[in-house]
């Protein structure tokens, strides 16, 4: 009974972690991320601008799509579902 | 700063010829490529061979080059490709842009051709034509090292050949320090063919500035904010390799020459985190505050003493991903092996990847290649890398590129992933329309580095991105609508970034907050006192740059009909990660070459409109 959650890059190097099991009694993308921010408390500044807003810096996946095309930080969470955190970047052919 | 001049040098009878840059053609096209592309629209057509003498090998620094602005170590080189037969022009990074201007230079035209090895060194305002003979055969990183040694100087600069230029291999580049190169294009053969060895640099001349104490301020400031910036810290620490998982999770490589665009579970010992084993610190181009990439060293095993720079994501993609190999030390060595030979890596890994693509399915055989050509065996392909760059058995083939395919015929076109025959990436971009739509369109033939929206993966609010690029664009990486604008802006703001002289690391490439059209004018104005210079003005100057380039590909016979992607893009869904079914839609794609065309005023061919040539004073 879990979320999976995948962090990658910058924020791996801060949790120590490339994966966490998250209780899956969290209703909600929202939720989840304060619950991470208080398992990880340096995850707050990686994740959010001045305003408290998240940063778009970081796209998050909800099972493979971005959250925002299922209402956002509301988008709702269940058993099983798996949260990914990217940096997509262009770069580096050479 | 704008007493920079341009040097015309002929090998053939060793004239140089200094010249003033006018200050309307640095209005009009700032410097770097924008004037590279002038000059060889100019002095290049139809009739110029690219290995024959004629042809101008042209060196360019931005107007901005070495001076405090964002990522300012950048300059062009230039010339009619040999791998293509159109455009090469090519952005490289490193410390001798920097050089040359401080050695009193911003444009070297080189043409005509020694009778023997020369180099040339540019030093306090002169060039001088110098006997090569005994760095011929060097590799790339002897050469330096040799050059440095000659002079008497650790602190000059080359931009050197290798064996791969020397023999006229079609995709050979020129290398700067262990790593910066003019990759694509061929034009380490355009030097080889005139019998240059080099162009090594060391100037003490002042570069002044309009406003020194504003411009020290500014871009404190500016430095201040970057480094604040989460990808700037990424890629500070893991370079371009910490792009391996997303691509590899998303489906954005190219795997087995673009037969599969994912690596799954196996590929996780290509992610950036294995790399760090290796690295002994991170390394930077001049005046960068980024350092993106990893100065490595193989201490033991099989490829042990292997010490330079990088790999890059291209490289992993190019000798990792495109070969089916998970060796990462092999892909390390790989890459220090072609900077070494003098040989584009991204182009050697596609062409690579291709061979082995026709050995298996029974195109070429044994008999044909000398010895197994299988995925993941990466002995065959550094044997294959060594043939190349020695023009030897197999590998002589492989060294004329894109014609490779009328050597070997049966069918072998079909797999061979070209755009205006330069040779596709190691990466896939069918999933995201934008990227696929700038290969396809850019006017030197696959090139990610003309238009590539990294931010068209951020899933940015709408009202932002449409304010950002002046029309609608839709936020959905996947989608077609408003993508011909979403390229169109990146080619106008990339054609000034590299005339500027600064970095597409710290431009709209990977962050929409990134320094662009308001903080270049400012630049200039604190730089070179152009007060009235506007946002505007500097999209105008883009547009007349990316036109000029247009031209130049027209006239050598390129069309509508070229700006097209290899058929596996049409014609064959991919089969992994979060993109898995992707493809391009051919009828939505010539939507949106319909649309590209009208943004820069061309007509239905995609030939700039005599309208369009008056309102950018285009001769």
């Amino acid at each position: 009974m879990s979320i999976t959650v995948i962090f990658h890059s910058n924020l791996s190097r801060i949790t120590g972690r490339e994966k966490v099991e998250m209780d899956a009694s969290y209703e909600d993308v929202s939720s989840l991320l304060n619950g991470l921010t208080a398992m990880f408390p340096s995850l707050k500044e990686e994740l959010y601008d001045n305003n408290g807003q998240l940063d778009f810096e970081y796209q998050i996946l909800l099972n493979g799509s971005s959250i925002n095309a299922k209402g956002g930080p509301s988008a709702p969470l269940e058993d099983g579902d798996e949260i990914t955190f990217l940096m997509p970047l262009s770069g580096g052919l050479a | 700063m704008l007493d920079r001049k341009i040097a015309y040098i002929d090998l053939t009878d060793g004239k140089i010829d200094y010249q003033e840059i006018p200050g309307d053609l640095r209005r009009k096209y700032l410097g770097g490529r924008g004037i590279n592309m002038y000059l060889l629209n100019k002095l290049a057509g139809p009739d110029t061979e690219p290995l024959g003498a004629e042809n101008p090998l042209i060196f360019g620094t931005g107007i901005l080059t070495a001076t405090p602005g964002y990522g300012t170590g950048r300059m062009n080189i230039s010339a009619r490709s040999p791998l293509s037969g159109y455009l090469a022009d090519s952005n490289m990074g490193g410390d001798i842009g920097a050089e040359l201007r401080f050695a009193g230079f911003d444009h070297l035209v080189v043409t005509g051709k020694s009778s023997s090895p020369v180099y040339l060194f540019v030093n306090d305002g002169r060039v001088e034509i110098r006997d090569a003979s005994h760095l011929w055969g060097k590799d790339t990183f002897e050469t330096q090292t040799a050059l440095q040694q000659e002079l008497g100087d650790e602190r000059a600069k080359s931009a050197v050949i290798g064996v791969a230029g020397e023999n006229l291999v079609k995709f050979a580049h020129i290398l700067s320090d262990q790593k910066s190169s003019a990759g694509r294009g061929g034009l380490g053969a355009v030097m080889g063919s005139k019998n240059l060895k080099a162009v090594a640099a060391r100037g003490k001349l002042d570069i002044r500035v309009a406003r020194p104490a504003e411009l020290l301020d500014h871009f404190k400031a500016a430095c201040d904010g970057l480094q604040k910036k989460k990808w700037i810290q990424a890629l500070g620490t893991q370079g371009t390799p910490l792009l391996f998982k997303f691509g590899n999770r998303t489906g954005l490589l190219s795997v087995r020459n673009h037969q599969d665009n994912g690596m799954g579970e196996e590929g996780r010992v290509l992610e950036a985190e294995n790399l760090e084993r290796y690295s002994e610190g991170m390394a930077a181009c001049f005046g960068c505050i980024v350092h993106c990439r990893h100065r490595h060293h193989i201490k033991e095993g099989k490829y042990a003493g292997t010490r330079g720079v990088g790999p890059e994501y291209g490289g992993i993609g190019a000798f990792g991903a495109n070969m089916g190999n998970t060796d990462l030390e092999s892909i390390i060595y790989a890459c220090d092996l072609c900077n070494r030979l003098g040989l584009d890596l991204s182009s050697t890994g596609t062409y690579i990847g291709w061979a082995t693509e026709l050995y298996q399915r029974g195109i070429i055989t044994e008999k044909d290649v000398g010895f197994p050509l299988e995925w993941g065996e990466p002995d065959s392909m550094i044997t294959l890398i060594d043939d190349i760059a020695q023009r030897r058995g197999f590998g002589d083939t492989l060294a004329e590129g894109t014609f490779a395919r009328d050597k070997i015929g049966k069918g072998s076109e079909k797999y061979m992933m070209t755009i205006k025959n330069i040779p596709c990436g190691g990466t896939d971009e069918r999933a995201v329309k934008s990227f696929a739509f700038g290969l396809a369109v850019a006017t030197r033939g696959s090139d990610h580095l003309r238009s590539r929206p990294g931010v068209d993966l951020f899933d940015l609010p709408q009202d932002f991105i449409n304010e950002l690029y002046g029309g609608y664009v839709s936020t959905d990486y996947t989608s077609y609508d408003g993508k011909a604008r979403m390229i169109w802006w990146h080619e106008l703001l990339y054609a000034v970034v590299d005339s500027l002289g600064t970095c597409k690391f710290q431009t709209v490439f990977n962050s929409p907050n990134s320094p662009k059209w308001q903080e270049f004018c400012d630049l200039l104005r604190l730089s070179l006192g152009w007060d009235d210079i506007t946002p505007q003005e500097l999209m105008d100057i883009g547009e007349r740059i990316y036109t000029t380039e247009r031209l130049f590909i027209n006239k050598l016979g390129l069309g509508r009909d070229d700006d097209t992607l290899p058929r596996r893009y049409f014609d064959e869904k991919v089969s992994s990660g979060l993109a898995k079914d992707a493809y391009i839609d051919e009828d939505r794609f010539q939507q949106m070459l319909d649309e590209y065309y009208e943004l820069h005023g061309w007509d239905a061919q995609g030939a700039p409109t005599e309208a369009t040539r008056q309102r950018l004073d285009i001769a």
